[in-house]
């Protein structure tokens, strides 16, 4: 049954967003102005943000997602076909799993997953920091050269 | 005559998942209408008294539409679509796959699969359901000829149970202030964005505040690192990742909430937004996708991600008592919307206009009353 009633066209629900709430927001925004800057303000969310994306993306090249899935795998029994198989493995896993987790917690043995999900992550932050370095030491070489060039053009000493 | 049949099918159903309560919630409402309902599904957690069954078990099962969730790809929908009969697509939106790339492959590539065979089921389905008009229009680009919008039906039961109270003894009555955010945690949540809005509350509006960040993260752990990683570095005490909760413990952070914060990228509809709007906790949220439809003008609205001045905005509204009971006052109207009695209603609606409307000898639906909660 293919219905003829075409519903292409749909209604515009969208409210236009800080129409409603336009004075909340310039008071807030008036505020936000009037708070301290520099040391005593708060941390660079913008570059915070851009490097919490770099760290992410980076990711996808490593192990981190199977790991930390790995880390993460025994905490919960994943769902099962709702047949009588899946049913009696999924019971078997319910009563497994707890077991298993307080026992590693009771013996004191360290989840093996952490550590060497830990150890990756510091790695692609260092790797992170290197490459801004360098980033930023060829900037001041180019910088450097420029002014260099500049003075040179003028004929004036260059220290 | 045979009495009106359905029959519901998702690849995976689970306790406390958007799609699984939908699933259940829309069974209790089959039965208010008289119309017999089987679910089936390929993968579940729920115990079997909840009368679940297999997929292969589907066949067996006389049904006039097959209400098919769609959320993810998955291989079983091409043998479900290629069912004779009338099938219903229930559309939930897909979250689009860039926002899993280097949190999870598996989610990237089912992302990647639902988005990508959404088009070839466009001449299979017979009708179209959407939660929301951004969803609607999706399926409309994907091909889909009779579309229709139906909001997300919530479970009624789920907010009937009694909030656990040891989470009330713990965190409310003591002057501090709660900020909340409910969902998975993955990234198109951009939790990140909440922890530098939290970051700013805590530093310079209010020093006495937590943020619950309530949500299981399977699949997205390595998103969940790099989260509490983050956290280390700002230094902000106070945050909470809760991990799976029960409803009851669901229900008592909604009650001791002070803000609702939602910075998501993506959402085909975002229940707990309505949530939030049900138990009158002002919203916070940014403006993308389905957001602003499902809060009906409700709420506080950011059209870009300014992190100080989302948190002011928190501040300012957590001071002014006046300002607060007019945005949760807002928020419950504009919830009634979603309660049971207009969501009964819509689906009788829909069902006989276009699911049994097809069939003249049928008796009409019986109309239902249900009081609005």
């Amino acid at each position: 049954m293919h219905s003829q009633r075409s519903s292409h066209s749909f209604p515009e629900t969208e409210v236009p967003a800080d129409k409603a709430n336009l004075l909340l927001l310039r008071a807030a925004r008036q505020r936000a102005a009037g708070r301290p800057a520099g040391q005593t303000g708060p941390p660079d969310y913008g570059r915070l943000a851009e490097a919490f994306r770099r760290h992410t993306a980076l990711d996808e090249a490593g192990l981190g997602p199977e790991l930390a899935r790995l880390r993460n795998a025994i905490h919960r029994a994943p769902p099962r076909p709702p047949t009588l198989w899946g049913r009696a493995m999924a019971a078997l896993g319910g009563l497994l799993s707890p077991v298993l987790w307080r026992l590693m917690r009771a013996l004191g043995v360290p989840n093996p997953f952490d550590a060497v999900y830990e150890a990756l992550l510091r790695d692609s932050e260092r790797q992170l920091a290197a490459e801004e370095r360098i980033h930023q030491e060829l900037e001041a070489i180019r910088a450097r050269l420029e002014e260099l060039e500049a003075a040179h053009r003028n004929g004036r000493p260059v220290h | 005559m045979k009495p009106p049949a359905v029959l519901q099918f998702a690849p995976q159903l689970c306790r406390h998942d958007a799609v699984g309560n939908e699933v259940f919630a829309l069974r209790t409402m089959l039965g208010l209408l008289r119309i017999e309902c089987h679910v089936c599904c390929d993968h579940t957690d729920v115990s079997s008294d909840w009368r679940i069954h297999s997929r292969r078990r589907a066949a067996r099962f006389r049904a006039d539409t097959s209400l098919i969730h769609y959320s993810h790809g998955s291989a079983s929908y091409r043998e479900v679509f290629s069912r004779p009969g009338h099938k219903t697509l229930v559309y939930h939106n897909i979250t689009p796959p860039e926002y899993f790339r280097g949190a999870n492959r598996s989610m990237e590539e089912a992302s990647r699969r639902g988005r990508l065979e959404l088009p070839e089921y466009a001449f299979r389905t017979d009708l179209a359901l959407a939660h929301s008009t951004f969803s609607a229009r999706e399926l409309a680009a994907a091909g889909f000829r009779n579309v229709a919008v139906l909001p997300y039906v919530l479970w009624e039961p789920l907010y009937r149970l009694a909030p656990d109270l040891s989470v009330a003894r713990r965190f409310s009555s003591d002057g501090w202030v709660n900020l909340l955010t409910v969902g998975r945690v993955a990234p198109h949540k951009r939790l990140e964005d909440c922890l530098f809005v939290f970051d700013y509350f805590k530093r310079f509006v209010r020093a006495k505040s937590r943020f619950f960040i309530v949500g299981h993260w399977d699949g997205n752990e390595a998103y969940l690192a790099r989260l509490q990683r983050l956290v280390a570095k700002l230094g902000t005490p106070d945050v909470h990742f809760t991990g799976r909760v029960p409803q009851e413990t669901l229900n008592a952070f909604f009650e001791i909430a002070g803000a609702f914060l939602c910075l998501s990228e993506h959402e085909g509809f975002c229940v707990p937004l309505v949530e939030a709007m049900r138990y009158g906790v002002p919203v916070f949220a940014y403006a993308s996708t389905a957001v602003p439809e499902t809060l009906r003008g409700s709420g506080v609205l950011f059209a870009e991600k300014s992190w100080p001045v989302i948190a002011e905005a928190i501040g300012l509204v957590l001071e002014d008592a006046a300002l607060r009971r007019q945005l949760a006052g807002e928020e419950r109207r504009a919830a009634e919307y979603y309660s049971a009695g207009a969501a009964l209603e819509r689906l009788r609606r829909c069902l006989e206009q276009r699911v049994f409307g097809a069939d003249a000898g049928r008796e009409r639906l019986p109309a239902v009353a249900l009081e609005v909660v």
